[in-house]
């Protein structure tokens, strides 16, 4: 008798407090609203592989960095892919690092002074068509997640200026805004490429036009430093095309609105030359 | 003098034969050939110039079944004696515990580096077709380091098997020899930046582990930088050599005061 009635609180506790689980799921949410911890929209499946996709994606680029600088992974040179300068490096490239890197420490430590003779200290960057080799590390990174705009950029990069295809550049970017619709600074690129590459000034100036778009005032207005230089090297880029076409009105607007956001910057230096060359007789 | 070296020749050509018999090397073959296949007809943007990534494919391949082929030979070689009990009709015979050793070892050794030369040969080919050079000095020396490599992996692997179950030694080999090859340079940077037990312990693990990474010349050959001296190739081979003798005479203790 005593073990039935045991056996019937048990389930009526179990419903109770399955009952109870529900309502909270339900409540919670309700109440709680936009102060979740969860992001909406996409479901946790969608969520864990996006963020592993990104991860994944983020390795491949950094492989293709290491392979832009000889095999080494260098995370103080500033020269690399994944860094905000491409250009050459002024350091002298595998000169001595061998010997400075072991001092004295060498001979108390044979093995690190092994290590430092087996493997390679120094750092060299790619040049010319042997970026070829980057290739495949950038492709793949760009194919695992398309929310990896350092992919593109990088993509475009050495295929523009280390293999000299700008049309494959192109091509690179155009996917890249296509798959991130949000995205200022690919559209950026895309109209930096078109107007070097292409001569191309009409679509440059609607990939400007886009980009001014879709990296809001508000954005740049804020504490966002790369939103603000986004927003001052595109409205120098369409500055410059309205002077081109002769379109004052638009080159004054660009400037007003550059000298608003910051008035020493090196953009709104030239915009400001650019008003008065145009000014100028 | 003659007649222990050819005990202990009998003894070595067992073990190069039980490798060839049990077909390993052609399923390593096999299955290098189904990664490494699709990636040759491989054209990122329609470009095909790329080898480099090949390159480093087929060499992490190389390094990974090399050392599952060494720590796998060497880690069956007592073992299965001691279960099947023919270590008996072994030890009864004229010939020393030691000698059996050494021919044990000498046998895996072989063994693992013929596979080694035939994984070696058919990097070769590889990066010769696909690139032109063939077989230049790096190549050389990079398989002259693997091999000491392989030195070290089958003398602490026959020294782990005298100790452990295969499968606990192939485990502890395994981790050692990974942690080695990932870690092993960055030890000392790793032991400085630990609060004090952790970091005698990391500097403990610098001056007694197998130092794996000192043979590993991926980078060097990858990425096509100039070969090391031949003094440090040297030093490299005699740490393998110290190395390996130090483990054998550790095996040889417990071989002789190991009761069946």
């Amino acid at each position: 008798m005593r073990s039935v009635v045991t056996r019937d609180l048990d389930k009526w506790l179990f419903f109770g407090f399955a009952a109870m689980a529900v309502l909270l799921g339900r409540m919670i949410p309700a109440l709680c609203g936009e102060n979740m911890p969860q992001t909406s929209g996409d479901d946790v499946l969608a969520q864990v592989l996006g963020e592993t996709r990104l991860a994944v994606s983020q390795a491949l680029l950094e492989k293709a960095d290491e392979y832009y600088h000889g095999g080494m992974r260098h995370q103080d040179c500033e020269h690399g892919l994944t860094a905000a300068g491409h250009d050459e490096c002024d350091h002298g490239e595998g000169k001595g690092h061998e010997e400075e890197a072991c001092g004295a420490s060498c001979w108390l430590d044979p093995w690190s002074m092994i290590n430092r003779r087996v493997h390679v200290q120094e750092h060299r960057h790619m040049h010319g068509a042997e970026a070829n080799e980057l290739l495949p590390w950038l492709w793949a990174a760009s194919r695992v997640s398309a929310d990896n705009l350092q992919a593109f950029q990088a993509s475009a990069y050495v295929l523009e200026r280390m293999l000299d295809n700008p049309q494959a550049a192109l091509e690179m970017l155009e996917q890249g805004v296509a798959r991130n619709s949000e995205s200022a600074e690919l559209e950026f690129e895309l109209g930096e490429l078109r107007l070097r590459a292409f001569k191309d000034f009409v679509k440059a100036e609607e990939a400007f036009r886009s980009a001014l778009e879709k990296n809001a005032r508000q954005r740049a207005a804020d504490d966002d430093e790369d939103a603000r230089n986004l927003r001052l090297r595109t409205l120098f880029y369409l500055g410059y095309l309205s002077q081109r076409k002769g379109d004052k009105e638009t080159l004054r607007r660009c400037l007003r609105e550059a000298e608003e956001i910051a008035p020493q910057h090196i953009c709104t230096r030239d915009l400001r030359r650019l008003t008065e060359q145009d000014a100028a007789p | 003098m003659k007649h222990l070296s050819r005990q202990i020749l009998a003894l070595s050509r067992l073990s190069v034969l039980d490798l060839y018999r049990r077909k390993d090397l052609a399923v390593v073959f096999v299955l290098s050939g189904v990664i490494l296949t699709p990636l040759f007809f491989f054209t990122p943007f329609g470009m095909s110039a790329a080898s480099r990534y090949t390159n480093e494919l087929a060499m992490l391949l190389v390094w990974l079944f090399s050392a599952v082929i060494g720590l796998g030979v060497a880690s069956r070689l007592f073992p299965p004696e001691f279960n099947s009990r023919t270590i008996y009709p072994l030890l009864s015979k004229p010939v020393s515990r030691g000698t059996v050793l050494v021919g044990k070892y000498l046998g895996a050794l072989a063994a693992s580096l013929s596979a080694l030369a035939i994984f070696y040969v058919a990097y070769g080919v590889l990066a010769g077709t696909r690139q032109g050079v063939w077989f230049p000095p790096v190549l050389w020396q990079a398989l002259l380091l693997h091999a000491g490599f392989m030195v070290v992996i089958t003398a602490l692997s026959l020294l782990g098997s005298l100790a452990l179950t295969v499968s606990a030694n192939l485990t502890l080999c395994g981790l050692v020899t990974a942690g080695m090859l990932v870690f092993g340079q960055r030890l000392v940077s790793m032991a400085a930046d630990q609060p004090a037990p952790g970091r005698w312990a990391l500097y403990a693990i610098h001056w007694i582990a197998p130092h794996l990474e000192f043979f590993d010349m991926r980078q060097r050959l990858v990425h096509e930088w100039p070969p090391i001296s031949w003094g440090v190739c040297g030093a490299v081979w005699l740490y393998a050599l110290c190395y390996a003798a130090a483990c054998l005479a550790l095996a040889a203790v417990i071989f002789r005061r190991k009761k069946f």
